[in-house]
């Protein structure tokens, strides 16, 4: 239980650090590697001794060493473990970062390791840029992929019990046809539901300086590989504190059981050309949250005097983002377009004449 | 840049490279007989020279051009001889029973019909129909078959190689002629003001489709967080309150009117849309 968490390589003593690629704790020097639950098994847990799997707060004092470092141009605050270093802010991309010792408190209990480490990462944001034919090519310059930055985002994860009453006419209309004229029949029937659904885990962004927008569209995560969280996975990553508290958010999260459970009554109401005079009285309850960290490569620049984010899900490489326009391209291509065009109509019109 | 440039261009070239076999396909066929002479107002000789003049102007006008005579029309009008003849053969330039022009020489009546389908009767107007018909009966009262038919031929032709405006009510002005005496540049430069709009339209229409934002969206939905995927049914009610009956007339089925700058058309035989216009001589 010492005061600093040093996950040294047992062969030759140097700080060992994750690798996303193999999801294992690996020895820069000596290429030695395991996976962190194979190291704590092994070399013991530097953190505590204490395996139980409620893991709320009561592991009091043992906090390690972390850096927290204060963006003097955006007010970021981003959360670091002592070996990683970071000279530019992910937020504002100004190099204006203050290292300073973390006091209170950073105990996410669940995370999701980086799949996607900074190679594969710029690979991809590469291959994006490329995509567009109007995308500006100062976006491929090296300084701008300097900036692009993995953060480990606060997220709270809901489970949510969510019911919903609903009451309705339902109308089957048919048509019956005579000579002249024809019938139009409704038939009219009084339409009543009540389902009810145990959502699991839903994902909302704890941090102030995310939009919740983006952070939404960068979902789904892959669960399967939500892992209990141990130091040494924020090793060369940053991290925020939580902004929000979990009770804070629940009428976001509110917000979106009670959509998706209508949208569940919705695809009860089979058989019916329309549902009108509808009312719904949806309810929802959280019934338990978790505090976790996942994986985003984000990438914050100014083009044209407007702000752009890049966004993308550290785990499945999904992208979030807007795509700058530049001018001089798009009048490239029409010319383009214009000159190619004429030639062919003018071509083809000897042709066919 | 250079490099998304060239790819941009492949792409566009490509497009329109498509384009223009697609117009090269339509099916014509040259090797179909143009030439019906039924009641045996032509010698072999000539009935060569015509089919080989029909295929030839059809090539240049796009349109299929046919001709038949007649001593009995079994009782039909010679419109009614003419559309149904049209039906009964496989003509149309762009398509079966399409683009093409018709023309009968009824000898029983002493009549000309030109029957007009799809296309051409755009492009032949009444007023139009009316000059072709009066040139070629002019050489029929003589006896003259051969000259006629090639008056029909040449004056149809020409005609379609341009739209009827109304300012050129008379049909007459045959302002641009593109014939085979128009050289090489005058081909290129022909209708420039329309090949400058559609390049200018492509360019536009290309720009705004590559401008547009592929914005990401939501690919979670209602279910994705759902236990199982699976929600519970609770309660379930279709209680049936009553039927509504409300009577209907049908609208009666109203007459279309023909192309609004051509020619006036009707429906012939099996429904297919037909004008013309014909004359005695």
């Amino acid at each position: 239980m010492s005061k600093t968490i040093t996950y040294k390589c047992p062969g030759c003593g140097t700080v060992m650090v994750f690798d996303p690629d193999t999801q294992m704790l690996t020895c820069p020097s000596c290429q030695e590697s395991c996976t962190v639950n194979e190291y704590l098994a092994k070399y013991g847990n530097p953190q505590a001794g204490n395996h139980d799997d409620s893991g709320s707060s009561d592991e009091s004092g043992e906090q390690p060493e972390m850096k927290i470092y204060h963006c003097t141009s955006c007010g970021a605050e981003l959360v670091s473990d002592e070996y990683t270093s970071a000279t530019i802010c992910g937020f504002c991309g100004n190099p204006t970062l203050v290292a300073d010792r973390l006091e209170g408190e950073f105990k996410p209990k669940l995370i999701i390791p980086f799949k996607l480490d900074k190679d594969k990462a710029v690979e991809k944001f590469r291959a994006w840029t490329r995509k567009g034919l109007l995308t500006p090519g100062a976006l491929r310059s090296d300084s701008m992929i300097d900036k692009l930055t993995g953060i480990y985002v606060p997220f709270w994860c809901y489970d949510v019990h969510s019911t919903d009453s609903m009451h309705g006419t339902g109308l089957i209309v048919s048509r019956e046809d005579h000579a002249d004229y024809y019938y139009t029949v409704t038939q009219y029937y009084d339409v009543a539901r009540e389902v009810s659904a145990r959502f699991e885990k839903i994902p909302a962004d704890a941090s102030e300086k995310m939009n919740d927008d983006d952070m939404d569209k960068l979902e789904p995560f892959d669960y399967s590989e939500l892992r209990k969280f141990e130091m040494p996975y924020l090793s060369g990553y940053l991290s925020e504190r939580y902004n929000y508290t979990a009770e804070e958010m629940f009428d976001r999260i509110y917000k979106r059981t009670n959509r998706y459970i209508k949208e569940a009554a919705d695809k009860t109401l089979t058989g019916y050309s329309s549902v009108t005079s509808r009312t719904d009285t949806p309810n929802s309850r959280v019934t338990a949250r978790y505090y976790a960290l996942l994986p985003v490569w984000m990438l914050n620049y100014r083009y044209n005097g407007k702000d752009y984010t890049f966004l993308m899900n550290g785990q499945t490489g999904k992208i979030v983002a807007d795509r700058p326009i530049s001018t001089g391209r798009s009048v490239a291509a029409f010319i383009i377009t214009f000159v190619i065009t004429l030639i062919i109509a003018m071509i083809g019109g000897v042709v066919l004449w | 840049m250079v490099k998304t440039i060239r790819r941009i261009t492949a792409r566009i070239t490509a497009l329109l490279v498509m384009a223009l076999f697609f117009c090269m396909m339509c099916g014509f066929d040259s090797a179909g007989q143009k030439v019906y002479d039924d009641a045996g107002l032509l010698t072999s000789d000539q009935i060569t020279r015509l089919e080989a003049l029909c295929v030839n102007k059809a090539e240049a006008s796009q349109i299929d051009l046919i001709i038949v005579t007649t001593n009995s029309t079994k009782g039909k009008s010679s419109m009614r001889y003419a559309e149904d003849f049209y039906m009964a053969h496989d003509f149309g330039y762009d398509k079966l029973h399409g683009d093409g022009a018709l023309m009968l020489i009824n000898m029983e009546e002493r009549e000309v019909w030109i029957s007009t389908s799809g296309n051409a009767i755009r492009y032949l107007s009444d007023t139009r129909i009316d000059n072709i018909v009066t040139a070629v009966t002019s050489k029929l009262s003589s006896g003259n078959y051969y000259d006629g038919c090639v008056a029909f031929i040449n004056k149809t032709s020409d005609y379609m190689t341009y739209l009827p405006s109304s300012s050129d009510a008379g049909g007459n002005g045959m302002t641009t002629t593109v014939g085979e005496a128009a050289s090489l540049s005058e081909k290129l430069l022909y209708a420039m003001p329309v090949k400058l709009g559609i390049a200018a339209a492509v360019a536009v229409l290309v720009v705004c489709i590559l401008r547009m934002k592929n914005k990401s969206r939501m690919t979670v939905d209602s279910t994705s967080y759902m236990h199982d995927n699976q929600y519970d049914v609770n309660r379930r009610v279709d209680t049936y309150l009553r039927t509504s009956r409300v009577r209907h007339e049908k609208p009666k089925p109203s007459e279309s009117s023909g192309g609004s700058s051509g020619g006036s058309s009707h429906s012939g035989s099996g429904g297919h849309t037909f004008g013309g216009g014909g004359g005695k001589f």
